[in-house]
């Protein structure tokens, strides 16, 4: 089949969005299918939006391949006669995070019809969808809520070669592998350092979105003289690094706030049967972990992740159980490739 | 929210009067500055207030750092400095006129954009209608110039960057319908303040002898404001004498021009009206109160009508008069147990009716003029206030779209395309079913 996969980005910044669309273009091609990929740049910025999404809208794709995927918010605005949805997240700041500070608009009028400019676009656009897939549970009930559409849950695997992760121990350190940035509250993790008993270890990994929040996670691990239990690699990691770290830690932590998704960090400690630790308002998290089967899910405090923290440092063979758990929970969420192809190219392909 | 209001000032500014009354009210729910063209006496402001001058980089940095900005629209020269501020930083406009081609005009003469504003008006009205803008003339007499002022109103050039408008009648809201990306909200324009003072003590003057010598048997008819073409005082002048009542005099109210008092003059006398009507020139609050409180019938004619609700004639309601106008403009809009409307295609015909019924029934007189206060009474500062607050609301619900419009444009420009039909009509029609702005 001919499949076009569109998915939109922001220049320069990583993230499971562009990965999700990637991974899902190589598992196509490895089933036969002719795939052409398309990442067009959008702005996040509220103010250049709108404008944006004319120039999407234009995008000619009508009339070429069997079906168009559009994958990241806002790729469902382009046309395509045979057009799947795999909606991943919506604009989430005037969204789900519309009372947070993330909101990016003023609380009023004109935030509030910029909001429903958008809602009206994700409706239009959507139900032009011959099928309409969420990557989570959490997302399908965002869709319910804002728009009043069904989707189907689609749980995106990992991608590329699997087989690289791999278990050679439960040592003494947590693993936090995820990008930089305050929602995925990785300075929560290091003040729960503070309150640890034992001598656990954190290492974080990531590149920062914006330079100035590394700064200022290496400034409080300095003031608080966490240097030595603290192992900050900021920056982009090499992979093998990133498996070798995952083969070797106790568990990995995974603390956004109000995810879409499990996130790739749990899956990836899902292939190297690592239990997850998690935090009770992590969203999409919760989808995969379960409180004392796959991981832990400690209240989001720096105390409680604290407790979790030594808690798997104290009891490895619970760390270890945990981890099978989790490395079998995958088959059991149905998350593989031949599955999630069968779903995307099926349904009115 | 922090609301910068740029009004006019100046004491003998009506449009100031209205809009100070709904400062209280505004200021209760907005943290409101009002900002005002340079005026050596402005009135007394109940908020924060500051003058502004020519356009600047520093005065246009300040503005926008309000959450919204609110300019007050008339076809006068006090309000031609604000135009160059409202190009940059859209906002809400109160639009008291329906027609603003003077102070378009004057604005334009003012910073040299004469050309652009002639170009644009050949492209939409022609090449004649370009031409008598460019030299402010109209062949023909006053009339003419008025008539042009009310088939080429430039309204658009306000409103087209605009987050919406607050006009005061919904035939003002039909005309502007569409030239704006935000909404049109109609508003109750409240009476202005001074013209409903009480009658005062102070010196006496020839108007004062002439009410004196007014029999209580007369009937004093009474039409009120700048006496220009469009007010028809001839076909009162004119009506009145078909009406051969000796009782019944008519007074036009307000600032004439020397040329326009000798024509009436010559009429009156002509039709044996010369003493029973009188041009009293320009007259005070206190004065006007008092010819108010002894006048027995209103009749406040305007064709065309250039103003979007109209001032004098709802002064006139609120001292309790009953009113003859036209039917048609805002003026059809008026309670019709309040005024007697005539025709507008058979002016005289329907005047004399009017006139006639209204001099021959006290009683009908008695009920419409309670009617008439009664809908005059109703408007105020708060209720004013109230609904530019509503159309506030309304205004910061456009700004997306009003954003939308700028950055497509802009994109198109810097690819010189903004020119280009075919190229406009796919984007428009792109952003019109995005965003439904069908």
């Amino acid at each position: 089949m001919k499949v076009l996969i569109a998915s939109t980005t922001v220049p320069h910044v990583a993230g499971g969005g562009s990965l999700i669309a990637r991974w899902t273009a190589e598992a196509m091609r490895e089933e036969g299918h002719h795939v052409e990929e398309f990442y067009l740049p959008f702005p996040t910025e509220p103010r250049h939006v709108l404008s944006a999404m004319v120039g999407l809208r234009s995008m000619p794709f009508s009339g070429s391949a069997d079906r168009l995927l559009a994958i990241r918010w806002p790729a469902h605005v382009i046309r395509h006669e045979n057009k799947a949805t795999w909606f991943i997240h919506h604009f989430r700041q005037v969204f789900d995070l519309w009372d947070t500070p993330f909101r990016g608009v003023p609380d009023n009028a004109e935030g509030m019809a910029f909001r429903e400019s958008l809602r009206r676009i994700d409706n239009m656009a959507l139900s032009e969808s011959r099928a309409l897939f969420s990557n989570s549970l959490i997302v399908r009930d965002r869709l319910r809520h804002y728009n009043e559409l069904e989707a189907v849950p689609l749980f995106p695997p990992l991608g590329g070669d699997t087989s690289r992760f791999r278990t050679d121990e439960y040592g003494d350190f947590i693993f936090y592998p995820s990008r930089l940035t305050p929602i995925k509250r990785q300075l929560l993790a290091i003040r729960a350092m503070r309150h640890t008993t034992t001598p656990v270890r954190l290492v974080v990994a990531g590149r920062p979105d914006v330079a100035s929040f590394g700064t200022e996670i290496e400034d409080y691990v300095r003031r608080q003289g966490l240097e030595d239990r603290v192992d900050l690699r900021l920056g982009w990691m090499p992979e093998e690094e990133k498996v070798d770290l995952l083969a070797r830690c106790l568990a990995v932590a995974y603390l956004p706030r109000d995810e879409d998704s499990y996130g790739y960090p749990s899956l990836e400690a899902s292939h190297s049967a690592k239990a997850i630790v998690t935090l009770s308002d992590s969203g999409g998290a919760l989808e995969f972990v379960r409180d004392g089967v796959e991981g832990l899910v400690t209240e989001p405090g720096a105390k409680a992740l604290a407790a979790a923290f030594d808690r798997l440092y104290l009891d490895r063979e619970a760390a270890e159980r945990m981890g099978r758990h989790s490395f079998d929970r995958r088959d059991e969420l149905g998350i593989n490739w031949p599955n999630t192809i069968a779903r995307l190219l099926g349904d009115g392909a | 929210m922090r609301v910068a209001m740029l009004t006019p000032m100046a004491q003998d500014s009506a449009i100031a009067d209205v809009m100070l009354q709904a400062v209280p009210d505004l200021a209760r729910e907005w943290d409101l500055e009002v900002w005002y063209p340079a005026e050596p006496n402005p009135r007394p402001c109940p908020v924060p207030s500051r003058s502004f001058g020519a356009l600047d980089s520093d005065a246009l940095a300040e503005l926008a750092e309000f959450d919204l900005v609110v300019y007050v629209l008339g076809d006068s020269p006090f309000h031609a400095a604000m135009l160059p501020f409202m190009r940059r930083i859209p906002g809400l406009v109160v639009l008291h006129d329906a027609s603003i081609t003077n102070l378009v005009r004057t604005a334009a003469v003012r910073d040299k954009s004469l050309d652009t504003v002639v170009r644009e008006v050949e492209e939409l009205h022609g090449e004649e209608a370009a031409e008598i803008l460019r030299v402010g003339y109209a062949p023909g007499g006053p009339l003419k110039w008025l008539d042009f002022c009310s088939q080429v109103p430039l309204d658009q050039i306000a409103l087209q960057r605009s987050l919406g408008a607050v006009v005061h009648s919904q035939w003002h809201a039909r005309r502007v319908d569409g030239m704006s990306l935000g909404e049109i909200t109609v508003a109750p324009l409240p009476v202005p303040t001074s013209r409903m003072r009480e009658k005062s003590e102070r010196a006496r003057g020839p108007i004062d002898k002439a009410l004196a010598a007014l029999d209580p048997a007369d009937l004093l008819v009474v039409t009120v404001g700048h006496v220009n073409a469009n007010r028809l005082v001839d076909e009162i002048v004119s009506a009145a004498a078909d009406l051969e009542s000796e009782r019944l005099h008519v007074w036009a109210v307000g600032h004439v021009e020397s040329s326009t008092r000798a024509e009436l003059r010559r009429r009156a006398v002509q039709l044996g009206l010369g003493d029973r009507f009188l041009l009293t020139g320009r007259v005070d609050d206190a004065l006007l109160a008092d010819v108010l409180e002894r006048a027995d019938i209103a009749v406040a004619l305007r064709t065309p009508v250039l103003e979007g609700q109209s001032a004098s004639v709802l002064t006139q309601m609120r001292a309790g008069l009953p009113a003859v106008v036209l039917n048609h403009g805002h003026y059809a809009e008026l309670p019709d147990d309040a005024v007697v409307k005539v025709d507008p295609d058979n002016v005289r015909h329907g005047l004399v009716d009017a006139l006639q019924r209204l001099a021959r029934d006290p009683e009908e007189r008695a009920r419409r003029g309670e009617a008439a206060r009664d809908y005059a009474g109703a408007r105020n500062g708060s209720a004013y206030a109230d609904a530019i607050l509503v159309a506030a609301e309304r205004a910061l619900a456009a700004r997306p779209m009003t954003v939308l419009a700028a950055d497509l444009n802009r994109r198109l420009e810097r690819i010189d395309l903004h020119r280009q039909p075919a190229v406009v009509d796919l984007v428009s029609d792109l952003a019109f079913e995005l965003f439904d702005l069908a």
